[in-house]
């Protein structure tokens, strides 16, 4: 995968956490000590069509940079930089306009999914949200994020509620939501960990055709190694906060060159043969 | 005879009309062996663990059939009867420890209560007892005094293992006891329930959708769907050339870390919902090798090789059913991907 202008780049980022109450902390003289360091001076990019895998155990940070990429957290130290703007110096309207261009898929369509809103209104709610087109405009993107879903037609499921559909069909669903606004990057929290065996193949094919197609970027966050060369160009390991490799997906899994990545695929459950 | 014997086992959810989750399944259990019951979210896999374990929800019956466990028939067994052989001959692992342990007692409390549920009265050895237990899962003693929250998921997990353990039953139920854990975690798993099977004692049902899983760890496998059994025989030899088109197809859509270039392959559709399972086979409405007879008639288990069962009137042809899926043309032909 040749990558090109990167979309996303990480510069030396890193969250901390104060743990327990500040307050008592600074009074104990304790401050500074019972910090949590989350993320741990890291830094990549991602290009445009690119999909990076981010791996670790629970608790290696990869859910804590993902919410610092999307604007939900800060970063302690470091700085984000999208399309080449760096994000920290944005201002309030900046920011928002910024949000539009970076969307999120959840693990479990089931959390993420309103039970009370029709696909219409869930489709629709991020494009009143910045205002985007006259009614009828939006309904007929509404449609086509839909389609692109791969929800075909898209007349056939419009109406519904999510409870009305399978678990593969929500979070199609959730993914026609996050590019109903036609973003430059996704950020997907293991998308189909809640999901059968038998239709993962097809919500991870269609992550990617998206990605490719509409020259966005993904970053794809997984604990389950084995997808890592279906979906991603390369993929990033995280280890206590660090990031201890990075390369090709073909090569980590094939040729892992850091200890950990050795003992996350060793751990891997592998179908035994005769 | 099998330690466990289920033959002809119905289970039916109350409705209009009802839903019956579970049809027609027999198998049996040796001794110290281990069966792994695989299958997608609602193929009744977790309804029929429940029904080993005398444990179905109200509105959920046993319409027919049998379960022996070691000799003793289970079904219709009165409620006193089962609660006093629960946990002591059939015991449980749940799929999430985190909600199965009590938050405000500690970890050696909760054996005491067990311990005080079946034997009446409290005994000085349970200590050394619950020591010995939570060292087999490679806990360390002192995790007695500790609360649930004090341990990190895969703890706590096998903290679980240990008390279900803990009247040393004879047939231990783990329904997904490693799903939702990172891999690492898992590891650690399967490795204490791989020890554990190896003494040869305890025969083990283990539920999963992962058959990486189940691979690892049973002898013997049965695929359900749509609440029957539509595969079963020897773990590695299912998994090796499989002949049921559901099993071929849920291979193919499984990623294997041993090939990070295979391409997998979804299954189109969905599984019938109990109540709205069709006439003929289960599976036809997703099958690219249907013909009108897999619509009009049901397929029944049947042997098909050494010690292979199959429910599918072709499995015969299965060598070029693989062929086919693997190709990933299998449904484009059928109009059902694009």
């Amino acid at each position: 995968m040749v990558v090109d202008r990167p979309l996303l780049e990480c510069r030396s980022l890193t969250k901390e956490f104060g743990r327990g109450g500040a307050l008592s902390a600074i009074l104990s003289g304790e401050a500074g000590r019972n910090i949590v360091r989350a993320v741990d001076d890291v830094s990549f990019a991602v290009g445009q069509g690119e999909v990076l895998g981010l791996v670790g155990g629970s608790g290696s940070g990869k859910s804590t940079l993902a919410n610092m990429i999307v604007q939900l957290e800060r970063p302690t130290k470091g700085d984000i930089v999208l399309n080449g703007r760096p994000t920290h110096s944005l201002g309030r309207s900046e920011r928002r306009k910024l949000r539009r261009d970076v969307q999120m898929v959840f693990q479990d369509p089931n959390g993420s999914l309103n039970p009370r809103y029709t696909i219409r209104s869930t489709l629709e709610e991020p494009l009143i949200i910045h205002s985007m087109g006259s009614a009828k405009q939006r309904a007929r993107r509404v449609e086509e994020a839909l389609e692109e879903a791969e929800l075909r037609p898209a007349s056939r499921y419009i109406d519904r509620y999510p409870h009305e559909l399978s678990g593969g069909q929500r979070q199609r669903v959730a993914i026609a939501r996050a590019i109903v606004l036609q973003p430059r990057l996704l950020v997907a929290d293991e998308p189909v960990s809640m999901l059968d065996v038998s239709v993962r193949a097809g919500i991870l094919e269609l992550l990617r055709k998206l990605v490719k197609n509409y020259r966005m970027a993904m970053v794809f966050i997984t604990h389950d190694l084995s997808l890592l060369g279906q979906v991603c160009d390369r993929v990033a390991v995280l280890h206590l906060g660090k990031l201890v490799e990075i390369g090709s997906a073909f090569d980590v899994v094939t040729n892992p060159q850091a200890t950990y990545t050795r003992q996350l695929l060793a751990a891997v459950p592998v179908l035994k043969r005769r | 005879m099998a330690f466990l014997e289920v033959a002809d086992l119905s289970v039916e959810y109350a409705g209009r009309p009802p839903a019956v989750a579970v049809q027609n399944v027999s198998f049996e259990l040796e001794k110290g062996q281990s069966l792994g019951l695989v299958g997608e979210s609602g193929c009744g896999k977790s309804t029929l663990s429940m029904a080993l374990l005398g444990l179905l929800p109200n509105q959920a019956r046993v319409i027919a059939g049998s379960i022996e466990i070691n000799g003793e028939q289970h079904v219709g067994m009165g409620a006193e009867r089962a609660r006093r052989k629960r946990w002591v001959e059939v015991a449980y692992v749940p799929q999430n420890a985190s909600t199965s342990l009590s938050p405000v007692n500690t970890l050696f409390e909760q054996f005491r209560h067990t311990w005080l549920a079946h034997r009446g009265k409290s005994d000085r050895q349970l200590r050394e007892i619950a020591g010995q237990l939570f060292r087999a899962v490679e806990l360390d003693e002192e995790w007695l005094d500790a609360y649930p929250h004090q341990l990190s998921g895969g703890m706590r997990q096998r903290a679980i293992i240990a008390l279900s353990l803990l009247f040393n039953p004879g047939l231990l139920i783990a329904d997904e006891p490693t799903t939702g854990l990172d891999v690492i975690v898992q590891r650690q798993v399967i490795d204490v329930l791989k020890r554990l099977q190896a003494q040869g004692e305890m025969s083990l049902v283990f539920v999963s959708h992962d058959i990486a899983v189940v691979s690892e760890l049973c002898r013997k496998l049965a695929v359900m769907y749509a609440g029957q059994i539509v595969e079963f025989g020897p773990t590695a030899d299912v998994m090796d050339d499989p002949v049921h088109p559901y099993t071929i197809s849920l291979k193919q859509a499984f990623p294997d870390i041993g090939r990070p270039d295979k391409i997998t392959v979804s299954i189109p559709g969905r599984m019938p919902l109990p109540g709205e399972v069709p006439r003929g086979c289960s599976f036809a409405p997703r099958c690219p090798f249907r013909t009108d007879r897999c619509i009009a008639e049901r397929p029944r288990l049947r042997p098909v090789k050494d010690g292979r069962l199959t429910a599918c009137h072709y499995s015969e042809e299965a060598a070029a059913m693989t062929r086919t899926i693997e190709s990933g043309k299998a449904w484009i032909a059928m109009g059902m991907l694009d």
